[in-house]
């Protein structure tokens, strides 16, 4: 499944798309490996020229970006609609 | 609650039972102890790396989860019989049981500019891990390029008070013992 997100990561970037908001909002849990992916799509990203940025996190989520520090690098915002207007500020 | 009391879980592998069984383990905790939000969540986040531990590195055989509950401890203790955690020293890897050489040093896993999680090799069948944390400010490409792209023992041991793997090399099995303090910290 992991794999399965960084090739669809990586085909949005390919295609040209510079936003890229993932949604969280019907995500309970998430594990390391998923978060392994979602750095790799993001280190993809910066010399593309994209931003990856996440939105809807529930507090476990939330709480884990912060555990391992992944609240440093991306930005995190409430729904994807928060993320949608706000960005490039 | 005074004194100790254990359960043991089994856990077949299959992912769609793992956030089932973190649940059915979390309600078993909470219905004998108190636990506050904090303690709940690092305990549903080590369940959860355990589990996928599991899934990734042992196979059809599965893994026994036991609880146990103690002062202000929760010990969370999977075994297995999968093979045994890989460690190396530089591009040595290292053997079980641990040669003496090695005994009390300090291994780097793997880390970024937010931390580094090492490895200590405490005796030569048990080994305890601890992240050394580092400053850090704001994100840059700089971070972001060097981030790790592995976080299932750094979820761990960051969530624990201790977290230590040990291999009993008579019966070629596994434990990872993972202890969280019910204190707010």
């Amino acid at each position: 499944m992991s794999d399965d997100f960084k090739k669809e990561m990586t085909a949005l970037i390919d295609k040209g798309n510079k936003y890229v908001v993932v949604d969280f909002e019907q995500v309970i849990y998430v594990d390391s490996s998923f978060l392994g992916a979602l750095v790799s799509s993001l280190k993809y990203a910066i010399p593309n020229q994209a931003e990856i940025v996440v939105a809807g996190l529930n507090k476990d989520i939330l709480n884990l970006f912060s555990l391992i520090r992944l609240d440093k690098a991306f930005k995190i915002f409430a729904t994807p609609q928060d993320a949608v207007d706000n960005r490039g500020k | 609650m005074s004194g100790e009391t254990s359960k043991k879980f089994a856990f077949n592998n299959h992912p769609d039972e793992l956030y089932h069984l973190t649940m059915a383990i979390i309600a078993y905790v909470s219905q004998i102890i108190d636990v506050n939000e904090d303690a709940v969540f690092k305990l549903k986040m080590v369940l959860i790396e355990l589990l996928t531990n599991s899934i990734k590195h042992t196979g059809k055989a599965g893994s026994d989860i036991e609880v146990t509950l103690t002062g202000d401890e929760i010990i969370i203790i999977k075994a297995d019989s999968g093979n045994p955690f890989e460690i190396s020293a530089g591009t040595e890897k290292i053997a079980w049981p641990v040669p003496k050489e090695f005994l009390n040093k300090t291994i780097d896993m793997y880390g970024d500019l937010t931390g580094m999680l090492k490895a200590r090799l405490d005796d030569d069948c048990r080994v305890s891990f601890f992240v050394k944390e580092a400053n850090l400010l704001d994100a840059d490409s700089k971070l972001i390029n060097n981030l790790t792209e592995h976080f299932g023992l750094l979820i761990i041991t960051r969530a624990c008070k201790r977290f230590e793997y040990v291999f009993d090399t008579e019966k070629a099995t596994n434990k990872f013992i993972a202890t969280i303090t019910t204190k707010k910290t």
